[in-house]
């Protein structure tokens, strides 16, 4: 499994994520061809991780979810408001970080690996 | 001639009010021996913090950490010449301004505008029961005193606002934000690059924390992460939100650890890292974050930020992490906890719904209500709705005639169940009603012994 062990699958769409993805990772291994296309080119599993009010509204603390290899900044956070329309309520008031890197929502190309940790982070203000 | 006597004249002046402050504080000593703490409710004048070689008890005291070559006599010495600002004596302010005093850091300002109460203790913890009332600033700084004598703490019991902080944050070296409120965390941002002061920043709620240096070293401000200050309804304080004690605990000493660094002059490595901490799967995770940004409002190229604004308007909340009291329903659509106690005490029929999350249920609940969680409603959770219909139904079997049943919506505060009593509205066969104040209010006004959180 691609997923790190931190993340345990909570959903059925989660389950079918990961085999879709352990599948795919395998069958790229045996036969070498690329089997996991989608309308936006090659798709990996990536692990999302939801911290403070976006675990909160999204129900998961993290994920397996199947993203293009090659996205932007702003395709990514639009695919993540596709899985969890609740994270809407964060517009604007959140930080992204892919592999643990900072990326500005925009059109900052990104490009993804199986296994590559995505974590959506909103501010936390008490004390 | 003239200009030597007034300065003259100046110097006594001076000199008779140290007297004054001297003899006060030996009085304080000899009447109670505590040693007397003046509580700062404005901006004072503070005097530059002079340069001294360690005494031999200096010596005998920080000899563990002088041990290290990381820190040595140098990095003490510099310890000693620096002043901190720790905003906020709350569950981040209490560790943190320990291990500073530890440290033995020259100037400590401790700012707080609240009071201790009981349901601080479990974090907050450089308070005691017996302070409970005292203002937290002097709390704070009667704790750290017996830890430390030879520091100087400088406690004020005051709001930080836009018209005091940069008289105050311009006299300390480093300022530590330990508040709990975002209008505070954007005033304290803004103030620090105004007045070019490195910002130690973390905070923490339920299982998770956060640290960040701000204005440090070419790193980003708190605005160029968070240009735009979240909508007040998103917001989750610790009074609604809850926080284990112990997480504030850890981030308020990771805090301690990158203002000792910076003092003593070794640096810190968070100026442009995000650090989150995990209490749940205790782990932590650095977010490698993009230097100040060139656009950004305060610390950019072309600042729209160049004075401090009214913080609290442009966060649309109040800075404090008290509750907020919302206002959704007309005055006939809600009634008192003394209307309640009536309608109880005259058995007329009717639902008490409790919207409160179960786990807030499980403190205490009045008897015969039935619990769903707003957030079921919201969501429109089918269980949830069937569970309210069926005992709607039943409930207004065993009224006499058939008109609408009375509900009443009950929560902590009675800000939830205003939202509640907006969803319900439209529903048959019922009237709808949110008891004003919740249960907190009934317990102040109705059964002093129902338990309050």
């Amino acid at each position: 499994m691609v997923a790190n062990p931190h993340s345990k699958p909570h959903s059925l769409c989660t389950f079918i994520d990961c085999w879709y993805a352990m599948v795919s990772a395998n069958l790229e291994k045996e036969s070498n061809t690329d089997s996991s296309f989608g309308p936006e080119g090659r798709y990996v599993a990536v692990t999302v991780l939801y911290f403070a009010k976006s675990a909160e509204l999204t129900g998961h603390r993290s994920e397996v979810a199947l993203l293009p290899v090659a996205t932007s900044s702003g395709q990514l956070w639009a695919r993540l408001l596709e899985l969890h329309p609740s994270l809407a309520a964060l517009q604007d008031q959140v930080v992204l970080a892919v592999r643990q890197q900072y990326v500005a929502l925009g059109d900052q190309s990104i490009i993804l690996a199986d296994g590559d940790e995505v974590a959506v982070v909103p501010p936390l203000s008490g004390g | 001639m003239a200009d030597e006597v007034s300065r003259l004249k100046a110097r006594l002046l001076e000199k008779e009010n140290e007297l004054d402050v001297l003899k006060n504080k030996l009085a304080q000593l000899e009447k109670n021996g505590t040693p007397f703490i003046e509580l700062n409710d404005k901006v004072t004048t503070l005097t530059p913090l002079g340069s001294k070689a360690l005494s031999n008890q200096d010596i005998v005291r920080y000899s563990r950490q002088l041990l290290l070559p990381e820190l040595g006599v140098r990095g003490q010495q510099n310890l000693s010449q620096s002043s901190v600002l720790v905003v906020g004596c709350g569950g981040l302010g209490c560790p943190l301004a320990l291990y500073l005093a530890a440290a033995g850091i020259g100037r400590l300002g401790l700012l707080d505008y609240d009071e201790v109460e009981l349901s601080n203790l479990h974090r907050q913890v450089l308070h005691r029961e017996e302070s409970q009332g005292q203002a937290k600033a002097l709390s704070a700084a009667t704790a750290v005193n017996r830890l430390n004598s030879t520091i100087e703490c400088v406690p004020y019991h005051l709001q930080l606002s836009s018209k005091n902080a940069l008289p105050l944050i311009q006299q300390y070296d480093i300022v530590a934000d330990c508040s709990d409120n975002v209008p505070t965390r954007y005033l304290v941002n803004d103030a620090c690059v105004i007045s070019g002061k490195p910002l130690v920043s973390a905070s923490a709620l339920r299982m998770e924390g956060q640290l960040t240096v701000y204005n440090y070293h070419g790193g980003p401000c708190y605005r160029c992460l968070y240009p735009v200050p979240p909508p007040a309804e998103t917001v989750t304080n610790c009074s609604d939100g809850g926080v284990l004690g112990v997480v504030p605990g850890i981030m308020g000493c990771l805090q301690a650890l990158e203002v000792i660094k910076i003092a003593s002059g070794q640096g810190s490595s968070c100026g442009q890292q995000l650090v989150m901490f995990d209490a749940l799967d205790t782990r932590f995770r650095s977010i490698r974050l993009r230097p100040r940004q060139p656009g950004c409002a305060v610390c950019g190229e072309n600042p729209s930020v160049t004075q401090l604004l009214d913080y609290e308007a442009l966060c649309g909340s109040a800075a404090t992490d008290k509750c907020r009291r919302l206002n959704l329903l007309s005055k006939d659509q809600r009634i008192t906890v003394q209307e309640y106690k009536a309608i109880l005490d005259s058995a007329t029929s009717h639902l008490l719904l409790d919207v409160r999350p179960p786990v807030e249920v499980d403190i205490c609940q009045l008897p015969s209500s039935l619990n769903i969680p707003l957030t079921g409603l919201q969501r429109g959770n089918g269980d949830h709705i069937q569970l309210l219909k069926e005992s709607i139904r039943r409930t207004k079997g065993q009224m006499s005639g058939d008109g609408l049943l009375p509900v009443y919506v009950i929560c902590k505060l009675g800000n939830d169940s205003q939202k509640a009593v907006q969803l319900l509205e439209k529903m048959d066969d019922i009237t709808v009603k949110d008891i004003c104040g919740g249960l907190m209010a009934w317990s102040q006004k109705i059964d002093l012994t129902f338990p309050q959180y």
